[in-house]
């Protein structure tokens, strides 16, 4: 059930999309978002850092997206990581269930015979 | 070459992005570049630019002003200018005279001085809000 709180920010957008879906198993750098987003669209869908940090910042500003903490001190300084809040994960789930709704109708509609033209 | 183009192109972005993300841009940069080609990382780069100040600022809206008043002055200009000179003279109403242009005139400029000046204020606090 989709709540009035996260109705104005669905549908989302495939950048949007896909990068909350990368950082739903575990906290990620955005190099290691680039490549996951590239590995679970099969190459299909590449995301350039610009297009990246302009959406993580969006969505950081939303509530969406957060700063996680490093993993270890030798980590890189440049390299930082995110991670999905609690209201990112709700409204991936619910965008989830919209995209479950939408291929539900395409598969009834395309499996349904073609209509019959009237002679 | 290319790194020092791309640091260039970061260095444009506007200072609260920059702040934020350039330095991690800069290091997906040195590692993406083998396996994607600096090409598609350099266009990425110009495309987020235009972005972020033509989309995220707003600064659009300054040069629609701007030209909003253009279209205001540069007729008027061109007017004053043909009423001086009689053989070139348009048939402007006898009532419009060269005075009532240059006021004209400077009225539309002083449009777009404030035009210009409250976009660019509104963009620096726009800015200010997002660092």
């Amino acid at each position: 059930m989709v709540t009035e709180e996260l109705t104005p920010f669905l549908p989302l957008s495939p950048a949007t999309l896909h990068i909350l879906l990368s950082l739903a198993a575990e906290d990620r750098h955005g190099y290691g978002i680039m490549q996951e987003v590239a590995r679970q669209s099969e190459g299909q869908y590449k995301l350039g850092p610009g297009t990246l940090y302009d959406n993580l910042q969006r969505l950081m500003n939303q509530g969406m997206v957060e700063e996680a903490a490093r993993r270890s001190p030798q980590d890189d300084p440049r390299r930082r990581y995110y991670r999905l809040t609690k209201f990112g994960r709700g409204l991936l789930s619910a965008e989830i269930v919209r995209l479950e709704g939408v291929v539900r109708e395409a598969r009834h509609y395309l499996r349904a015979p073609a209509p019959r033209r009237a002679s | 070459m290319t790194r020092t183009l791309y640091r260039s192109l970061l260095w444009l972005h506007p200072p609260s992005f920059r702040r934020q993300f350039a330095g991690e841009m800069l290091w997906i940069f040195d590692e993406a570049t083998a396996a994607e080609g600096p090409a598609r990382l350099l266009f990425d780069g110009i495309a987020s630019l235009a972005r972020q100040w033509m989309v995220r600022c707003g600064v659009w809206k300054v040069f629609a002003g701007m030209l909003g008043a253009l279209l205001q002055i540069l007729p008027l200009a061109y007017l004053s200018h043909t009423r001086s000179d009689p053989a070139r003279a348009l048939p402007v109403p006898r009532t419009l005279d060269y005075y009532d242009l240059e006021f004209s005139r400077a009225l539309a400029l002083l449009i777009l001085l404030l035009v210009c000046g409250v976009g660019f204020r509104a963009c620096l606090s726009f800015n200010r809000r997002r660092s």
